[in-house]
Order: C-alpha cells, then structure tokens, then sequence
C-alpha cells in the first residue's frame, strides 16, 4: 500500500502517466486484497465489512450527486493536465 | 640471485648505448620498449636473459612448497614493481601483480582456504588494487614513474573482480556468503568505475551485482519478508527507468519502469494476500 502511494506521488512530481496510474491501480488493488483478507482470513463479521464498503459506496455518491458540476470541471481540468504529462 | 643479475643488468643498460652509426641503431631498436630495455644493450642482453630464466627455474622449484612459494614469488614481485619504477614501464607491473597474487594464492592454500572463499578474496584484492590506483594518482603528481601503474591496476582489478564472480557463480548455493563478496567487490568496482568514467551500461552491470549481492545477503540471514528483496531489485529497475528516460525517452525506459513497478506492486500484493504477512502491513 506504502509503495502504491509512493509511486503515485513519483508519478505526480514526474509528471509521468505511468507511475501515476499504475500507482492508483495498485493502491485500489490493495484495498480491495485487504477488504478480501479481512473477510475470508480474519474472524471479522462479513456483514460489518459490507456494511462499511456500502457505507462507502453511498457516501461517494451523495458526494458525486451533491457537487456534480464543479466534479465535472474538476474532472475536465484533470484530463488537460493529464495530456501535457508524459 | 635474479636480483644480483637483475640489477647488474641494470646497470650495463643504464651506460651508454655502443653504436657505430645512427643506422645501426635504428636496426637494434625493438618494436616494444620493454624489449628495448631487457635485450637492447649488448652487455645487459645476457644478464636479463639469466634473469628471466632464474625466475622460471626458482620460481618452478619454489613451487614444490608454500612457504619457498611465498618468498619467491614476493621476491619477484618486489623486483618487477623495482624495475617497473626504474624503467618506468606498465608491462612490468602486471608481471608485479601476477607474483604478488601467486604469493597470496599460495597463503591461502597453505591456509586451507577453499576455492569459493579465495576466489572472493581475490576479488577484494582485485577490489583493493582499484583503490591503490587511485591513491598512486595523486601521488604519481609528485612521483612520475608511478603514472605508468595507473592503467595496469586498473584492468588487473576489473580482471580479477571479474574472474571472481565467475568463480564464485557456480558455487553460489554452497558458498553464499563468497558469492556475495565477490558481487559486492566486482558491484563496487564497476560502479565506481562507470562514475568516474560516465560509462552508463557499466554503472546498471555495477549496480545489478551489488543488488544480487544484498539478495543473498538476506538468504544467508534467513529474511523471509518477500518486499526485502523487492523492493531494492525494483528500485533499481526503476532507477535505471529515470535515468534513461533522462538520457533518451525511448521504449526501453518505459519497459524497464514497467518491469520495476511490476516488481515492486505485484510483490507487496502477493505479500499482503498471504495471510501471515496481511497482519504486517496492516499494523
């Protein structure tokens, strides 16, 4: 996870596409691994643990759905910069 | 008795060259200057020739015993370095290095040291004639005679270090800790000498020794963390990535970040999976 985010961080002050998503799939990678683990390994009820990803999942779209157009300029400001990296 | 005649020699070659006319001289000139010096005087020719063949009988004879070994082939080293000073001529240092190294060898037989180990050992003499070099540098400012011990050093260490890795390979699963050694030293040379020189290909060559180097280091101490050993092995492809992304962006950068980052995820991915290790990297 340390690693995902330090890669990401690399990407961004190389201003390079690779290491920054490479770096964002490998810390969601690493999320979603530990979520798995944490269910199928570890003494934890499932129903709490999908009960914090839904959680999760909702507050996100509250989110999405309550500041829609300033995500969308954010978004499009996201993909220019993108463009110029390497 | 080769010092005596040696230096004899010397000193008929150090007279006056007896020529009758300036084409003769040119007819007696050798193509290398060695050459020239041993066998180009007409009253020295003889006493280097015995010289030369002095140090093949004693030193074969010597050969029949460690300790006789040892004396001679420091004698002889002593004298090559002497005359190499004297004449102030590369070849001879090699010839100082090679009796030095029979010496050493003959040392480590004596003290039952097995081939692996010694391989390694020759690898940090290699290693230390490198760093001897480069103290004759700055000496050879004041001394002269010394710049000519400067190249020969050089490539008996790259040769030695060299010979020892591959000495060593094969031994690696029996001998770790040589294996090791002989990377680290032949690693350190290389990169030592790849910054010095911006020889870039030779720095990566460096680097990947000193990486396997510190790999089996972590084997021979039983580190069983699977990240240990990958994370240097894919910061080190990634750095390469930088640097030759720096250099020229080409497809072999991006492959290489592309191999480094596959190390370094996929690696800490698997680790986490395994439920033994999951509980370290969540604390």
């Amino acid at each position: 996870m340390a690693e995902g985010l330090l890669i990401i961080f690399w990407g961004l002050y190389q201003k390079r596409r690779i290491p920054f998503f490479t770096g964002i799939g490998a810390s969601t990678l690493n999320v979603v691994a530990q979520v798995i683990v944490l269910v199928s390994v570890y003494d934890i009820n499932r129903w709490f643990v999908a009960f914090g990803v839904g959680l999760v999942i909702m507050s996100l779209a509250i989110y999405i759905e309550r500041s829609r157009e300033q995500l969308r300029s954010r978004a499009r400001e996201l993909s220019e910069t993108l463009e110029e990296w390497e | 008795m080769t010092w005596l005649t040696s230096l004899i020699g010397y000193a008929f070659e150090r007279r006056t060259y007896p020529v009758a006319d300036e084409e003769d001289t040119e007819k007696r000139t050798y193509r290398y200057s060695i050459l020239e010096h041993l066998f180009g005087h007409p009253w020295a020719r003889p006493f280097f020739a015995f010289a030369i063949l002095e140090m093949l009988i004693w030193q074969s004879l010597a050969l029949t015993g460690y300790d006789t070994t040892i004396l001679i082939a420091s004698g002889y080293a002593l004298l090559f370095a002497l005359f190499s000073i004297l004449w102030v001529e590369g070849t001879l240092v090699y010839g100082a290095v090679a009796f030095s190294l029979l010496a050493a060898g003959a040392a480590m037989k004596q003290a039952e040291v097995q081939l692996a180990d010694a391989a390694a050992v020759f690898g940090g003499i290699g290693f230390g004639l490198y760093l001897l070099g480069r103290v004759l540098q700055t000496l050879s400012s004041r001394i002269r005679a010394l710049t000519v011990w400067l190249s020969p050093l050089t490539n008996c260490g790259i040769l030695l270090t060299g010979a020892a890795v591959v000495i060593d390979m094969p031994f690696v699963f029996n001998h770790m800790t040589a294996a090791a050694a002989s990377l680290a030293f032949a690693g350190a040379l290389y990169v030592t000498i790849a910054y010095r020189g911006r020889y870039h290909q030779l720095g990566y060559l460096g680097m990947a020794f000193l990486e396997l180097a510190w790999v089996l280091l972590l084997f021979i101490n039983d580190v069983k963390q699977p990240q240990l050993y990958a994370i240097p092995a894919g910061l080190y492809f990634m750095g390469l990535a930088y640097l030759e992304w720096q250099r020229n962006k080409s497809r072999y950068s991006v492959s290489l970040e592309v191999l480094g980052l596959g190390v370094l995820l996929v690696t800490s991915l698997a680790q986490s999976l395994s439920a033994e290790d999951s509980r370290i990297l969540f604390s």
